[in-house]
This record gives structure tokens, C-alpha cells and sequence, in this order.
């Protein structure tokens, strides 16, 4: 084994460079998917957070909000649009920031949990 | 980036999924796997149509791959003179011919999907070694419809938390493709070592 390399680092070193950088790369990737399934798999991240590419139905969906409850929170006059918007465009039609729109949207499942849970017998 | 491209598809639905998976095939730096991801996710919510993803992802795939393939081959014939100038060159391009006779279909077919960073440059060295059209499409076509099944899908199945979903696969990605590079390269590493290991080993029995 000793030789190879010997070898190899005589005649090839740019490629057993490179190869050494791979095993670098795999170990980088591997640890990284390994604490991704860990982030995935935490109930604590299961409402992700607003993005501006998402739409007012997908929302309602992570965060099993039902579209009466949504639908006011994200001014819209129906409960669910038909054409599809993003709630980027929603937040800059109504002036609100990304933030904003995220702690009403925060407050409003909070509430809808609670009310939830009280009609619970 | 990543975030521009998905909002278009909030606003303009199924053609902005055609057109970046058409580019990701060309080695363009788009997220198309994201992208697809999201789809599949705003399908299963009932934003757009999981057929009309399938197809437009599909149909975009299949022909940038193509796309890349033409390209390439183009090019490779104007090279011609240039691989042929040094013998380092053309002895590359030939051994890049016999390994894709051999391997060319499993090649095709597993950079589609498996190891899909790849995907496009595998394309373009089908194109200069004139890799027969017929069998890179049919794998082609079988790689792509493997690839668009499984994010789409996986979009479809895990809506409610994409960004997690995405942060796995993309690392999965680049974990398999590192993985699949160093196996390439450790194997043919081991066999150029060899022959001086054998002399070595001769020379106590001479």
C-alpha cells in the first residue's frame, strides 16, 4: 500500500491530490446530509419559516391552518385565491416586511391552536 | 437566486419549471432540483397541476439534455484538429470513446438522477465521442423520467416542510457524486500503481 502511494505521489501527484480533496469533499457532504436529517426530522422545524416564493395555500398547509383563518391574515378577499400569488408579492402590496407578515401569521395559528385546544372536551 | 426562480413559479406557474430543469441540463448553475421540489410541493396543495409539473420538468430535462449532446457534438467536430495535435489529447478522446461504448448507457442513465451534478457533463462527452444518439436517448429519457419522479414526488409527499427536504437531497447530492468520483478515481489510481508494485515484488525471484 505504502509502495502505491510512493508510486503515486511520484508520477501522479496532481491526481492523488485531487483524490485526497474527494475524500475531503464526501466527508464534508456526508456530515452535512447527516445534520440536515437531524433538522429535518426535529418537530421543532416543522413550521418552516415564510418564504417569499411560498403561496397562501402552501402556508396553509406547513402550518395546518385551514384557508378561513389564513385567508384574512394575508389580505385576501376570498379565502383562497384562485390564481396563484406569492406571499412576496402580498407582502410588498400591503407594505409589510417579510417579518411582519411572519408574526401575523405566527399569532394567527397560535390563536387557532388555542382555540383548538379549548373546544377539546 | 433560488428564492427569484421559485416566487416566478409561484406567479407564473409550469413554463419557469421547463425552463430552468432545460438549463440545469446545459450545466447552468439553476436550482432545478429545489424547483422541483417546490412544485411537487405546490401540487399536492393544489397550486398547480402535478401532471402538467411531471410533463413541463420532464420535457425540459429531455431536451437540454439534447440540447447539451448537439452542442457538444458540434464542437466536437470542429476539434477535431485540436485533439489531434497532441497525442496526449487523442489518446484522452479515445479512451473516452471506448469507456462510453462500454459504459455509455449506465453512464446516461445513473448522471440523470443519481449522481446529477454530472448529469450535464456526461451530456457534453457523449456529444464529442459520438456516443450513438439512439441509446443516449433512450437512457436519457429513462434517467429523466427517474429523476422528475423522485423530487417531484418527494415534493408532493414532504409539502409541508420543502426547505428541510431540500437541505437533505442537496447534501445526499453531493455526498453520492463526491462518493461516486472517488471510487472513479481511487480505482484507476490503483490500477496505474501497480505495475511498478509487481516489478518490485519480480525482482527478489530473478
Amino acid at each position: 500500500m505504502i509502495d502505491r502511494i510512493k508510486h503515486l505521489w511520484a508520477h501522479h501527484r496532481i491526481l492523488l491530490t485531487v483524490f485526497l480533496a474527494v475524500l475531503v469533499v464526501v466527508g464534508f457532504f456526508g456530515i452535512k446530509t447527516y445534520s440536515a436529517m437531524i433538522y429535518w426530522q426535529d418537530p421543532a422545524h416543522q413550521n418552516q419559516e415564510i418564504e417569499p416564493w411560498m403561496t397562501p395555500r402552501y402556508i396553509s398547509r406547513s402550518y395546518r391552518l385551514p384557508p378561513e383563518i389564513l385567508g384574512p391574515v394575508l389580505f385576501l378577499e376570498e379565502d383562497m385565491p384562485i390564481r396563484r400569488i406569492s406571499i412576496g408579492r402580498i407582502a410588498a402590496d400591503n407594505n409589510l416586511t417579510m417579518e411582519e407578515l411572519q408574526t401575523r401569521i405566527d399569532e394567527a395559528a397560535a390563536a387557532w391552536w388555542a382555540e383548538l385546544a379549548r373546544n377539546k372536551p | 437566486m433560488s428564492d427569484l426562480l421559485l416566487a416566478l413559479v409561484a406567479d407564473y406557474g409550469v413554463p419557469i419549471v421547463f425552463c430552468v430543469t432545460f438549463l440545469s441540463c446545459l450545466a447552468l448553475p439553476v436550482p432545478s432540483s429545489l424547483l422541483m421540489l417546490a412544485s411537487g410541493g405546490f401540487a399536492a396543495t393544489g397550486d398547480l397541476y402535478l401532471t402538467s409539473v411531471f410533463a413541463a420538468a420532464f420535457t425540459g430535462a429531455v431536451l437540454g439534455d439534447n440540447m447539451g449532446y448537439w452542442i457538444a457534438r458540434g464542437l466536437g467536430d470542429k476539434m477535431l484538429v485540436w485533439f489531434e495535435k497532441r497525442p496526449k489529447r487523442s489518446a484522452l478522446k479515445r479512451k473516452s470513446e471506448v469507456f462510453m461504448n462500454k459504459w455509455g448507457g449506465s453512464s446516461v442513465f445513473f448522471s440523470c438522477w443519481l449522481v446529477a451534478p454530472l448529469g450535464p457533463y456526461v451530456n457534453y462527452v457523449s456529444g464529442i465521442t459520438k456516443f450513438k444518439w439512439t441509446r443516449f436517448v433512450v437512457w436519457g429519457i429513462l434517467g429523466e423520467i427517474v429523476w422528475v419522479t423522485l423530487y417531484v414526488g418527494l415534493g408532493y409527499t414532504f409539502a409541508d416542510n420543502i426547505t428541510s427536504i431540500a437541505g437533505v437531497l442537496g447534501n445526499a447530492s453531493g455526498f453520492l457524486t463526491a462518493i461516486g468520483v472517488a471510487v472513479g478515481l481511487g480505482l484507476w489510481l490503483w490500477k496505474v500503481s501497480k505495475p511498478r508494485l509487481d516489478k518490485r515484488r519480480a525482482r527478489p525471484h530473478i
